[in-house]
């Protein structure tokens, strides 16, 4: 199965966008949402039949047992996250900051301090004759890397005999992308024509290399400034990066993502030119 | 000798894991005493670091043979130093990639993927 | 007064919306927390450099000669940073978290801290204001000790442009801020995001405030709905124009040459200070 991830850098480039016109044009019956801090391909791909859905678990975090607490302090002096409270001559765990490393329970004196199991999202799986999986990561979390490695192992596990997946990623260029990129045959790059988009555009190309992951761009709403969209072109060519092609600023694309439908059943020029940015995916695969 | 391999159940008939890190079993297998163990992998359920952790566990193991269908680089580090020979798993069965390695129709492993890099 | 700006969803203009700010108000600090993809400073042209800082985390360092393979720094380690095979343990940096507690193990005092770069803090000053901005390497995978050296800076009325999400280094962003603008853009994914960040702001009890972004069709009230729902109204509106859009991408701080959208700025700040006080 030939594996297609969607990135960006910058956020709001319009990778949700594209990915569910993706979807419905190359008949792509495996997918998946790894932007999993604000996943929203869900709004346009509605899924059905929920096949799986299981809680997350990030690190244990710890507990501290106010009956033994002598509010000595210690924890809070070897902490280095910033997790115990001190209050009213007792400690406490902040559990959205505590990054379960062990060292309060290795340096409280009176033992008054244990370690718990802490979910911190949810996966879920949707499966009739497409398969999507999803996750959120709850407020506040940082597991974000191996809950993206979940989403792709339960997309993989739940499929059969498709020829391709697609998987919107995430902004960015931290363990959420990192995560991302392992195992994928092609990232295609979403950018927009500001200088913001190619900055960003540069540096999750290089993160995409680090990982020996070919790269391919689309420039959206690249009318938007064109000057700069023909310096996205040249850098692209530059670095001998694929170009997939542009697509213009238009109206009715949020109007069909604002009621939930995907762009692939508009016809409209934002659409026209994905249809041929798929050709040019189709060669590239 | 000791061979490892990364298996999706506890049975000879399994499909290997397609994955290291965080495979939910390890397959042990004996040349010696003709004996297949299998163990809960430790790593399984590691937020970060996994692959690292599943190496140790084999090197801990005394294992001397790796079967897999892919390393990151972390956890080559780690499989190097314990003098862990690793070669390319076949899609079959561990039973079938065990008769394979022993007939020499295995391939060493070369290339190694960087790895997920842990989640924080 | 520090004021936070950030979104949940990416890209519906929080580093557009707190450049802008900042530019409206005298003596003002901009800081930039987004330090995997920082953008602010391509607003300021900020050609003289004040400092430029390296931010560090501690990382272990093992002294072979006085490791007695006792193992116990290897099995400690909760992040599998330190592997260990023939006498002595071996570091994996990048999964290491600095959190300390492998050289309060060690019984030999084999195991020492040292310095390991995280990333860059950049001070520039133009006129009277001053600009922070974070970046952090490319594969580190925490951006929490950069982010904290710039909120280090912070001076003044300070606008601090968050990373998007409601993630880790969201709030780690959002610490020190009085009032926090949440920033939106009138679509389905925009309002599904805002109510993540709604939640993160409720939990840490500041007050907040809403902007929406990228506004061009007045019939679709959809976020101005979802803010009723919680008591509140919208601060301020900014259109959607292609003129705008044409600029922004540009690099241009739209209220230096647009006075609408200045006093559009003006007036956020006067709502802001009207809504704390």
């Amino acid at each position: 199965m030939k594996k297609i991830l969607v990135l960006s850098g910058k956020g709001g480039t319009g990778k949700t966008t594209i990915t569910s016109a993706l979807i419905d044009l190359m008949d792509i019956q495996a997918f998946a949402d790894c932007d999993i801090d604000a996943p929203n391909l869900h709004l346009i791909e509605a899924p059905k039949k929920i096949a799986k859905k299981e809680p997350f678990y990030g690190m244990d975090i710890a507990k501290i047992d106010p009956e033994k607490c002598i509010g000595c302090g210690k924890c809070y002096d070897s902490c280095r996250f910033d997790s115990i409270i001190k209050e009213d001559g007792k400690c406490s765990v902040d559990e959205l900051a505590c990054e379960g490393c062990f060292v309060c329970e290795l340096v409280c004196p009176q033992d008054a301090i244990s370690h718990v199991k802490n979910i911190v999202g949810t996966t879920q799986v949707f499966k009739d004759e497409k398969v999507f999986s999803t996750a959120i990561l709850n407020m506040g979390s940082g597991n974000s890397g191996k809950l993206v490695s979940e989403v792709k192992k339960n997309l993989y596990e739940n499929t059969d005999k498709q020829p391709l997946a697609i998987i919107d990623g995430s902004p960015g260029i931290g363990c959420p992308v990192i995560a991302s990129l392992s195992g994928i045959d092609l990232a295609v790059l979403v950018t927009e024509p500001t200088l913001s988009g190619l900055s960003d555009l540069r540096r999750i190309v290089d993160t995409s290399r680090t990982f020996k992951t070919p790269v391919a761009i689309i420039i959206n709403k690249y009318d938007l400034n064109e000057e700069i969209a023909d310096e996205i072109r040249r850098y692209s060519e530059s670095e001998n990066i694929p170009y997939l092609g542009n697509i213009p600023y238009d109206k009715e694309v949020s109007k069909a993502i604002n009621n939930n439908i995907s762009l692939s059943k508009v016809d409209c020029e934002a659409s026209r030119a994905i249809i041929k940015i798929k050709s040019r995916i189709d060669e590239l695969l | 000798m000791k061979i490892a391999m990364a298996t999706l159940e506890e049975n000879m008939e399994t499909k290997l894991d397609q994955t290291f890190g965080r495979a939910v079993y390890f397959l042990i297998h004996d040349t010696e005493t003709g004996e297949n163990k299998f163990m809960i992998n430790p790593a399984k359920d590691a937020t970060g670091g996994a692959g690292i952790k599943s190496a140790q566990t084999l090197v801990d193991e005394k294992v001397e043979t790796l079967i897999v269908f892919r390393l990151g680089t972390n956890a080559v580090k780690v499989l190097e130093g314990g003098n862990v020979k690793c070669f390319r798993a076949i899609e079959d069965t561990a039973e079938a990639n065990l008769k394979a390695f022993k007939e020499g129709k295995l391939t060493k492993l070369e290339d190694f993927h960087p790895g997920y890099h842990h989640a924080k | 007064m520090n004021i936070a700006v950030l979104s949940g969803k990416g890209g519906t203009g929080k580093t557009f919306i707190s450049t802008n700010l900042a530019n409206t108000i005298p003596n003002s600090t901009y800081l930039d927390c987004d330090v995997e993809e920082p953008n602010g400073r391509i607003f300021f042209n900020a050609k003289d450099e004040m400092k430029t800082e390296t931010v560090y985390r501690m990382i272990p360092s093992i002294d072979k000669d006085k490791c007695n393979g006792c193992r116990a720094c290897t099995e400690f380690c909760q992040f599998s940073a330190l592997a260990f095979f023939g006498d002595s343990p071996m570091l994996f940096p990048e999964v290491c978290h600095s959190c300390g507690g492998c050289e309060k193990v060690c019984p030999t005092g084999a195991i020492t801290e040292v310095k390991s770069s995280v990333g860059i803090v950049e001070v520039n000053k133009v006129a009277d204001l001053k600009i922070v901005s974070g970046l952090l390497n490319i594969g580190e995978a925490s951006s929490i000790p950069v982010i904290n050296r710039v909120l280090s800076e912070i001076e003044n009325t300070s606008i601090i442009d968050c990373p998007p999400g409601s993630a880790c280094s969201t709030m780690e962003s959002i610490k020190k801020a009085d009032y926090c603008v949440l920033v939106t853009e009138p679509t389905i994914f925009g309002l599904h995001n805002l109510k993540m960040i709604v939640e993160l702001v409720q939990l840490f009890k500041i007050p907040f405030g809403f902007v929406i972004n990228k506004v061009e069709d007045p019939n679709n009230t959809m976020i101005e709905d979802y803010v009723k729902t919680l008591g509140k109204e919208v601060l301020i509106k900014v259109p959607f124009t292609k003129e705008i859009a044409n600029k922004v991408a540009s690099g241009m701080l739209i209220s230096d040459s647009d006075s609408d959208l200045r006093d559009l700025f003006k007036s956020l700040l006067n709502k802001i200070t009207e809504e704390i006080s």
